[in-house]
């Protein structure tokens, strides 16, 4: 039994070494991609799962078996998680948005906080920027109060976030990031340029589908609404639509 | 009674006046209904059957080709994604009180109300090979109300759904 824990950790320390990305590769599923709206995630060989207020890590080394490690109480309600790479996951809250190392699971070690009004909010991340969006809800208790808006939070130091800028929205929820392009379900799905993080321009608007949340996998964009899927082909700014169900 | 615990009695009065409504107050104004289900019937409902039709789209989820998506407190559906232009319903999973996935090496991880399991998905079987129990609270209603005080509850059960009354 030693051993095999000597060679995990071993094995270990080279996947944490080659990892880089929480979706597959083109070498075959690996691990999979869920939405922004997800509270469930893996990176490396651990679940994270949040709850109500808490953030659950399962080991995972061995798939058929997943492990209780540790519960972490968070102290506020807890709506979404991302794991932007391997080492970092983003977790949106009612009260804001947490940055936490997970390099060394189940042991995590919260980076950076970044607070804001009350509000539901997912979030997505790439190497300089997270996007957050800010909803008010009528009709939950948790969502009250507040605005609708997008943040974008410059993160190049994960653990200073400063806000960056904020643009209104009617009412958004989930979202996804392809390169320069941010996907943002508001009142349908809107396609943003946000290559200048001070000056979003609108590049495509599907509204007729009042799209929830959307996972983006190369150029094709998965989307899904209370009511149906659409997926769509996303070339040269434009939506393409591919199919619904 | 003496003059001591009179200023205690003084502060619950006004902290009392905070919450003026009590949850046997507040539990009937839910416009939902708790959905039991026996925990052994519960730990032998994962199956999987032909494809449904999807009422309720929740989450969604990706793992190479296949698409899964979420009803609501009831399972997965699979979807064959190897041609987005033509999705193809190919099966279903039943998973009382499901919300949420992840997958990784054929195996998916679910909650399963209060449980979280593990599932192996080979294309064909679905098993459940592991069960870690009461990891998460019970489900809330979807606005917002909790199950704590819940009257004349049978016992060994859990809540797998909420109703809209």
């Amino acid at each position: 039994m030693k051993k095999f824990f000597a060679l995990s950790a071993v094995l270990w320390l080279f996947t944490a070494c080659s990892a880089d990305s929480s979706s597959d590769s083109a070498s075959g599923p690996s691990t999979g991609q869920g939405g922004s709206l997800a509270r469930f995630t893996i990176a490396n060989d651990h679940l994270f799962a949040v709850n109500d207020n808490s953030l659950n890590v399962f080991d995972i080394s061995n798939p058929a078996n997943a492990i209780y490690l540790s519960k972490h109480s968070l102290f506020t309600t807890v709506e979404t998680i991302f794991a932007r790479d391997s080492n970092t996951i983003f977790i949106g809250s009612t009260s804001g948005m947490f940055i936490y190392d997970v390099s060394n699971a189940p042991n995590v070690e919260r980076l950076s906080s970044y607070q804001h009004v009350v509000a539901c909010d997912p979030v997505v991340a790439n190497e300089d920027y997270a996007y957050v969006t800010l909803r008010s809800e009528q009709n939950s208790n948790f969502c009250w109060r507040s605005v609708n808006q997008l943040d974008i939070i410059d993160i190049r130091d994960l653990r200073n976030p400063q806000l960056v800028s904020s643009f209104p929205m009617v009412n958004p929820r989930g979202l996804g990031i392809y390169g320069d392009t941010l996907l943002v379900c508001d009142n349908g799905l809107k396609v943003l340029d946000v290559s200048d993080p001070l000056s979003l321009e609108l590049l495509d608007v599907d509204e007729d589908f009042d799209a929830f949340d959307l996972i983006p996998y190369g150029d094709l964009i998965i989307a899904v609404s209370e009511d149906g899927l659409s997926q769509y082909r996303f070339r040269n700014g434009k939506l393409n639509l591919l199919s619904k169900l | 009674m003496n003059y001591r615990t009179i200023p205690v009695l003084l502060s619950f009065l006004l902290l009392g006046s905070c919450y003026p409504q009590d949850w046997d107050y507040y539990y009937p104004d839910s416009a939902y209904k708790p959905i039991l289900m026996e925990r052994s019937q519960l730990e032998s409902s994962v199956k999987l059957i032909d494809p449904q039709s999807i009422n309720n789209f929740g989450k969604i989820y990706r793992y190479g080709d296949i698409l899964f998506i979420n009803e609501k407190y009831e399972g997965i559906h699979i979807i064959d994604n190897a041609d987005p232009v033509n999705p193809v319903n190919i099966g279903f999973i039943t998973i009382p009180g499901n919300i949420d996935i992840a997958m990784k090496d054929g195996y998916i991880y679910a909650d399963n109300a209060v449980d979280l399991i593990v599932i192996s998905y080979d294309g064909q079987n679905v098993q459940v090979v592991d069960r870690n129990r009461d990891i998460f609270p019970e489900l809330p209603s979807p606005d917002g109300y909790s199950s704590s005080d819940l009257d004349n509850r049978p016992e060994n059960t859990i809540i797998v759904k909420w109703k809209e009354e």
